[in-house]
Order: structure tokens, then sequence, then C-alpha cells
């Protein structure tokens, strides 16, 4: 199962951003914007707490217990400022390698040099089969990174997904040690890798059922019709699906395992 | 029924993979059988003070494919478990004496775990490599008109 959903997402990843095939030395949002608005979100929030902070002091100096403090403290600290103020739109940390390029109105080579780390871990672990958690650290923070101020491009559902995928890693892999051998593999990873699978499975069942799409709903389950007469990345075959006839591949009672078949499927595969 | 269908979860469980690196352990000799001076273990001669010596204990060679019957009869019985199917093949105290059965070690899977997620990221980082500067890079062609717009928003 991990390996049908590492080639899905794999293939996905690929398809998708190939469909944009911008190659063009102009970005269409460049990262330096959602850094500047995060950074105003930042001084603002910032402000505010100095703000409320100063208030407080003024009213209950005496309440303050030494924990209360100690938060303030903390909270107003520059690296929390920094990373936990500057939010994105939905009020999220943006954690992202890119606050700390001196000139923001050049990023390029930031970019490009986390590509390229980015490629030569991956590319070690490609080749040995082996990784500790060092290696997947940085692979996980230079995706989220790109994550961050990617926006849109980098807003689709596969990249929480690989950052969750890759988190979860972390705690399947020896600390420092390369070798691929090293001890065996935690109960708990393995179940909890399993679940993510299941979690994903059974939402791409369960989201049929919910849609309001009357292609979904029961008496009328032609969705399967339209999917292959109109497939969205077409390949060799594809015409013969189309022209084939027209077959009703579910029916009423297949509706209830439709939105289980997913989560089977990954129940009898995921433990490989 | 249960025998035709077991041996399909089997190969779609690929539960033996410990047998994989039993190369890197040191394999449990299977049964250590100590045999007596005529060299038959079922011998009911004469030599009934014989002592079994350290020297007469017979390692014998790894049953490799027996080892991994035992562990796929263990994996039959907790997927079968699952499946709340009785198991017919093995009892429940061949598979709670099975000591010689290496526990699973995920070992191989995490390779293969680790091999597929190098391939995902080498495709991502390498689309990010050549396409980062377009999509999100310095010289945006919506520059102009966001600062617009995010000028508008703080005005307000």
């Amino acid at each position: 199962m991990t390996m049908v959903s590492s080639f899905s997402s794999m293939l996905s990843c690929v398809y998708v951003y190939l469909n944009y095939d911008s190659h063009t030395d102009t970005g269409i949002l460049p990262a330096r914007n959602v850094l500047n608005d995060a950074e105003n979100r930042g001084i603002a929030k910032a402000k505010r707490r100095k703000e409320w902070l100063l208030e407080d002091s003024k009213a209950y100096q005496s309440k303050f217990s030494c924990i209360d403090k100690c938060k303030n403290y903390f909270m107003t600290y520059k690296p929390i400022e920094h990373f936990w103020h500057r939010t994105d739109r939905m009020n999220r940390p943006l954690p992202t390698l890119l606050w700390f390029a001196r000139d923001r109105n050049q990023l390029n080579p930031w970019l490009d040099n986390l590509a390229n780390v980015g490629l030569f871990l991956s590319t070690i672990m490609l080749a040995t089969g082996s990784a500790n958690v060092l290696l997947i650290a940085g692979l996980y923070v230079i995706q989220r990174s790109f994550m961050s101020v990617g926006a849109e491009f980098y807003g689709y559902g596969w990249e929480p997904q690989l950052a969750e995928l890759t988190f979860h890693t972390l705690f399947l892999v020896p600390l420092l040690s390369m070798n691929p051998f090293f001890e065996s593999v935690p109960k708990l990873v393995i179940w909890a890798i399993r679940f993510y699978l299941f979690k994903i499975m059974m939402g791409a069942g369960l989201i049929k059922a919910k849609s309001s799409d009357v292609k979904w709903k029961p008496g009328n389950l032609s969705a399967m019709e339209y999917h292959y007469e109109t497939q969205p990345v077409p390949n060799g075959l594809s015409k013969y699906f189309h022209k084939a006839p027209k077959v009703r591949v579910l029916n009423d009672t297949s509706l209830y395992v439709v939105c289980f078949s997913h989560s089977l499927e990954s129940l009898g595969l995921a433990s490989f | 029924m249960v025998k035709i269908s077991l041996p399909v979860i089997i190969f779609i469980t690929g539960s033996s993979n410990a047998q994989a690196f039993s190369f890197q352990r040191e394999m449990i000799p299977f049964r250590k059988m100590t045999l007596c001076k005529h060299g038959d273990n079922r011998c009911l001669g004469t030599h009934s003070l014989y002592a079994p010596q350290r020297s007469d204990t017979v390692k014998i060679p790894t049953m490799e494919h027996h080892t991994e019957m035992k562990q796929n009869i263990k994996s039959m019985a907790y997927i079968s478990l699952l499946l709340a199917i009785k198991p017919s093949v093995a009892t429940a105290s061949d598979i709670i004496t099975s000591q010689t059965t290496t526990a699973s070690t995920y070992q191989l899977s995490r390779i293969l775990f680790l091999r597929l997620l190098a391939i995902v990221y080498t495709a991502a980082f390498s689309v990010a490599k050549f396409q980062n500067k377009g999509l999100i890079g310095d010289n945006g062609e919506f520059v102009q008109q966001y600062v617009v717009l995010c000028l508008c928003i703080f005005k307000l």
C-alpha cells in the first residue's frame, strides 16, 4: 500500500507540475509577497501583544504568576515572533527557511539551492535505501519551506500528505546510523502509517458519498461512465475507454461498498 | 475455501520479509538432535548408560522453507483473526511454541518505503528546481497588481 500510494502521489506530483509548464523566469505568485504579508501580520500581532502586556502589567502587576511572566517573555522572544506571529491568511504559522534570506527581492538562489539540497538528500536516500533522522528532517524542512510560500501551487492535498508521511518517517529511521538493517521498525509507526493510509482512502470514499453530485446518488450512479468518457490526463488506452459501451459499473447496492472499498483496499494491502 | 484463500492472503500481505534477512541474523537452529552411538535417535539399544555429549549434538541445517511455512502460519492466524476465519491449518499450540521463527522486523519494507519516498522527493524537487523560479520566483507577472491590491487592503 505504501508502494501504491507513493507511486500515485509521485505521478500526481509530476502530472500537476507539468501541467503548469511555466519554465519562464517570471514567477506568477512570487514567494516574496507571501513572506511580506506574513511579516506585516507578525508585526501587527507582536505590537498588539506588547500593548496588551503593557496594559495588563499596569493593572495587575502583582497578580502575574511566574509562569505567566515566563510565557509572556517567551511569546515576545524574537524567534517566536518570527516563527509564530508571522502567519498566513488562515492565521497558521508559516515555517519556512526563506525567512533567513537577507534580500527578499532575490529569492531565486534560495529556491534553487533548497531544491538542490533536497535533490541531493533524496538521491542519497534513493541510492542507499536508508536514511537517518537528520536527512529526513532536512527533506521535511525543505518541503515545508516550499509549501509555506508556494501559495496556490503548493496548496494541493498531496503536499500536506507528503509532509505528514515524512513526519511519520522521522520515527521510522535511526537517529544517525545509515545502516538499512538498523534494528527493527517500531510497531507504533507502522500502525500510524496504516492509519494514515486508511484515513486517506476512507476520506476518498466518503467524499463521494457526501458530495451533492447527483451522479453519486442512489438511483443514478453514473459517475464512472463520465469518468471513462472524459479522462483529464489521457493515455494510450483512453480512446478505447472513451468508445467503450456504457456499462453501469455501480448500482444501488454498491453505493455502500464504494465508500468502504478504498478503506478495505488499504486494510488488505497496508499489512505489507 | 480457507486453504485456497490463505495463500492469497499471504501473497497480498507478503509476510515472509523476516526470512529475507535471516542472513543478517545469527540463525537459531531449528532443532538440536541428540544422537546415540548408533546414530539413531529412536534407538532402543542396550547402551542405556550412554550420556549424550556436546559433540553429539548435530546442527541440522536451517530449514528455511520450514521456518517460512511456520511464519506464514503465524501470519495466517493473525489475518484470519481479523477476517474471523478459524485457521484449520495451524493449531494454537503450533503457533505458541513456534519459537524458531524470527519476529517480523519490517526492515525490507522500510528499505522499500524509503526508496519509494525518495523517488517521490526526487521527482518533486527536480520539478521544483526547474519551475519554482517561474512560479514563485522574484520577477512575477502579477507583482504590480498584487502590490496595488495589498495597498488597498492595508489602507482599508
